[in-house]
């Protein structure tokens, strides 16, 4: 098949198939064929390509450590601390950077970043630096991703810390700011920071604000499920501190407070429920009392709202009290029509003063507690009330977005080469350094290549001389019986630029893989640099491949001409031997 | 005066032989003195070692390139290019191609190609076992001696059962009649044979000198195998131009005497910058009638 169509593109070229295969495979005296020269010359030229392709892996990986450094936008945001600088001169210095578009910056919060405590259901992580951003901070808002992310209580977080935590995204976690000890303030849902950033904890309100608040709700999609939870969990076992709001998808219809003892008498407003949600309440209400020792009693009582359930039965109107010493089962309480989840909802500061609770032990153990709870329930809700922020202009947020500028970049690191103004020049010297070495190593690859062709056309010429001495003879009984100098010129033109061919095919596979392999270099780079190669038709190793093949033609139409031409063919036929 | 002018493709028609036409008529009205190589006949050149047989019989060939008419200017002979066509490179390579065939005094066997490739690069269209077979069951019908025969389809069976392996092996002899049959096989016109038997035994002496003979009238044995290719027309009459210092028949038969050696001419070459005195070659013309 493969020999057919060899020799149908020869026949098409008007070749001799003959000489065309002696060109490659010249007989050797002991009748084998000599694949020692096309090999040498097939392998130097794959060597020599895989040089390149060594090279261009380098400059591929300098674009690759660019482009993830700058596809992350968190690499363009910088946290400015302007400390007892010339504010003013460093500022007006930015706002002329702003007017041509090459930053932003905004004013910062005074009182973060802040050094917070994170308690997740198994973990507990002291003094992680957490920012707070604003959520007008546009570029800040698309490195996250998410929308309206300021007004959803989330917290977003290194995947090392998550992993520290024992968290996955959506669970919640407490926080409180280190220095103070005793209750949580705040829980907050994860998100995590899916590309690497100096920043490992942020969020985008003020929830550690003096007079923020935070409640929890857990959602059931079973009433009887919730109040199992609220008795025998919240009230029963666990005994969390009231008040205790419940209610159906965001109307809050009932609280249950302690009476006497802080744990001992709830209040369920019955009457309140039935006529704003007119629920189904069968005529019998089914109770269940369970005393302490576990000993149940089943009731079944004729509902009548106005007096409902007479048990421990305060003369407080149409309200329902019972002792904390059971727990309550109620069925069939739910409407007809609202399809909306009940919920339990708890205040996180309220409810877990140390007033209250005045072990601080039990305080946290109890708070804590709380997020057990939220794998219990079909879904939590966390609802906040936040504080403003204090802006302060000594902090500032700067997005840049001229990292390609080396030049630029260079010209601001020497500005703001203020005394006590603080940024992350790491990272701003991390991109100036990749882009000047990507420069450095394109220059580097056109010497390199200049320098393999230089060689190369010494090596072809060098080949030449010594075979061509060998071809003498028969280029000379050749043109004698009459073959055309065109059709030698064809069999050795197209026979080195198959061999040129060949040897770039090879360098590309294999030699360029395991040159880049024994270089570090992951096949994955390999692979890219190489289809980026195969798929760009201008690039370094492409170029290379095209100046090979041409100054091979050039080299051996020069030489063979030479000798092609030659006035006296006799004097060639002599050669033999 | 005797002028030998080159052919040219386009006056190398039947029964014009190798002289230009054009040039007879514009620069020699002698027609008697010019040395037209004609179809029909042998040319031998003879005479002492280095007085430039070979390089006349290149010059001749197109295998050395000449430049006018002032190269090798003889007393009495006078070479000259009668059209500048021929200058060109590609004309001549045409002509060699289509008309030429050449045996060397070394038989210049191009050793990295097998024997059949040496063949096939002359003559795409030669099975060498058919071919060559058939020129073994044709060496039956020659009028020679039975062990003659023997040995000549001995050596031909040699050369079909080496033909995928280099000639590198093969005797001088042997590569000689390789290089013998390569000429044969080759469509052409004209054969230059320098001295083409060197280095072979007297039966395959012999051979060729008979074949050569017999080539004048397209009757020798490869005529067959040249018809094969259509690149040339084969003509009815082909020339033998070549070298030969003795014939072997001068001393046992006198074959080509009785064959009507027309033409018997002494020539005069004197080398260009050569200091030495005229050398006289001599050049036998016979006749296939």
């Amino acid at each position: 098949m493969l020999k057919k169509a060899v020799h149908k593109v020869l026949s098409l070229l008007k070749i001799n198939p003959d000489i065309f295969r002696r060109f490659f495979f010249r007989k050797r005296s002991n009748n084998k064929n000599d694949i020692a020269m096309p090999v040498v010359f097939v392998i130097v030229i794959a060597s020599s390509t895989s040089i390149i392709s060594l090279s261009t892996f380098e400059l591929h990986s300098y674009k690759q450590r660019i482009n993830k450094f700058v596809s992350n936008r968190w690499n363009k945001i910088y946290d400015l601390y302007l400390g007892d600088a010339d504010k003013e001169g460093v500022k007006q210095y930015l706002d002329s950077l702003k007017q041509k578009g090459f930053l932003d910056y905004r004013v910062g919060f005074q009182e973060y970043p802040k050094m917070v405590t994170l308690r997740s259901r198994t973990k507990k992580l002291d003094n992680i630096q957490a920012y707070a951003f604003s959520g007008k901070f546009d570029e800040i808002k698309k490195s996250v991703d998410i929308q309206n992310v300021e007004e959803k209580p989330y917290i977003f977080l290194d995947t090392a810390l998550m992993n520290r935590l024992n968290v996955e995204e959506n669970d919640i976690i407490f926080l409180k700011v280190s220095n103070i000890g005793g209750r949580y303030r705040q829980a907050l849902r994860v998100k995590p920071i899916d590309k690497p950033t100096r920043i490992k904890c942020f969020f985008f309100d003020n929830y550690l604000g003096f007079s923020s608040k935070c409640k929890l709700r857990y959602n059931y999609d079973e009433l009887e499920e919730g109040f199992n939870f609220l008795f025998k969990d919240l009230i029963g076992e666990n005994r969390i501190p009231t008040p205790i709001n419940f209610g159906y998808g965001d109307e809050l219809f009932g609280t249950i407070k302690r009476k006497k003892d802080p744990l001992s008498d709830f209040v369920l407003p019955v009457s309140y429920v039935q006529s704003k949600y007119n629920l189904n309440i069968p005529d019998s209400l089914g109770l269940t009392i369970k005393h302490s020792g576990g000993k149940s009693e089943r009731y079944n009582k004729n509902i009548d709202l106005n007096h409902p359930i007479k048990i421990d039965y305060h003369q407080m109107d149409r309200m329902l009290t019972f002792d904390s010493e059971y727990t309550l089962e109620l069925q069939n309480f739910k409407t007809e029509s609202d399809q909306s989840n009940f919920f339990i909802e708890l205040d996180m500061i309220d409810n877990f003063s140390y007033k209250k609770i005045r072990n601080n032990r039990t305080l946290l153990e109890k708070q804590t507690g709380l997020l057990d709870y939220s794998n219990r329930s079909d879904t939590v809700t966390i609802v906040s009330h936040t504080d403003d922020f204090q802006k302060n202009d000594t902090y500032l947020f700067m997005n840049y977005n001229k990292l390609d500028s080396v030049s630029l970049s260079k010209e601001i690191l020497a500005k703001l080469n203020y005394k006590n103004v603080r940024w992350d020049t790491g990272r701003w010297t991390t991109i100036i350094n990749l882009n000047e070495s990507l420069k450095k190593g394109r220059k580097n690859v056109r010497i390199l290549i200049l320098v393999n062709l230089l060689i190369f056309l010494i090596f072809l010429n060098i080949k030449f001389l010594l075979r061509l001495k060998l071809e003498f003879h028969t280029i000379g009984v050749l043109k004698c019986f009459g073959f055309a100098n065109l059709d030698i010129y064809k069999v050795y033109i197209f026979g080195y630029l198959i061999h040129v061919f060949i040897g770039l095919i090879l360098g590309i596979f294999p030699f360029s893989y395991i040159t880049g392999l024994l270089a570090g270099h992951e096949l994955s780079l390999i692979n890219y640099a190489l289809m980026d190669s195969l798929v760009h038709p201008f690039n370094f190793l492409t170029g290379y491949g095209a100046v090979l093949l041409v100054s091979t033609f050039v080299a051996v139409a020069i030489n063979l001409n030479r000798l092609v031409k030659k006035s006296n063919i006799y004097e060639l036929i002599k050669y033999e031997g | 005066m005797i002028q030998i002018y080159f052919p040219v493709k386009k006056s190398f028609r039947e029964g014009e032989g190798l002289v230009y036409e054009k040039a007879v008529k514009q620069k020699n009205k002698q027609e008697k003195d010019i040395l037209e190589l004609r179809p029909g006949y042998i040319y031998y050149f003879q005479g002492k070692n280095g007085i430039g047989k070979t390089t006349l019989l290149n010059i001749i060939s197109f295998l050395t390139d000449f430049d006018g008419s002032t190269y090798i200017n003889g007393d009495k002979i006078v070479i000259g290019q009668t059209d500048e066509s021929v200058k060109k490179t590609d004309s001549k390579n045409e002509i060699r191609s289509q008309y030429f065939s050449y045996i060397f005094q070394d038989p210049h066997i191009i050793n990295i190609y097998t024997i059949k490739e040496n063949l096939r690069i002359l003559n795409p269209n030669i099975d060498i076992e058919d071919d060559l077979g058939f020129i073994s069951d044709k060496i039956s019908e020659l009028d020679i001696e039975e062990k003659e025969k023997d040995y000549l389809r001995d050596k031909l069976n040699k050369i079909i059962s080496e033909k995928d392996n280099s000639p590198f092996y093969l005797s001088g002899g042997e590569k000689q009649l390789l290089s013998f049959i390569r000429a044969m096989i080759k469509p052409s016109n004209v054969i230059f044979a320098d001295e083409p038997w060197a280095s072979m035994d007297i039966m395959l002496k012999e051979f060729i000198e008979e074949e050569l003979y017999k080539y004048l009238t397209n009757d020798d044995i490869f005529k067959q195998i040249r018809n094969k290719t259509k690149k040339n027309k084969l003509t009815q009459k082909n020339t033998v131009v070549g070298i030969a210092h003795k014939f072997h028949h001068e001393k046992e038969d006198d074959r080509y005497g009785n064959k009507d050696v027309k033409w018997h001419h002494k020539i005069s070459i004197k080398k260009l910058n050569s200091r030495r005195k005229n050398h006289h070659l001599n050049l036998t013309r016979y006749a296939t009638n």
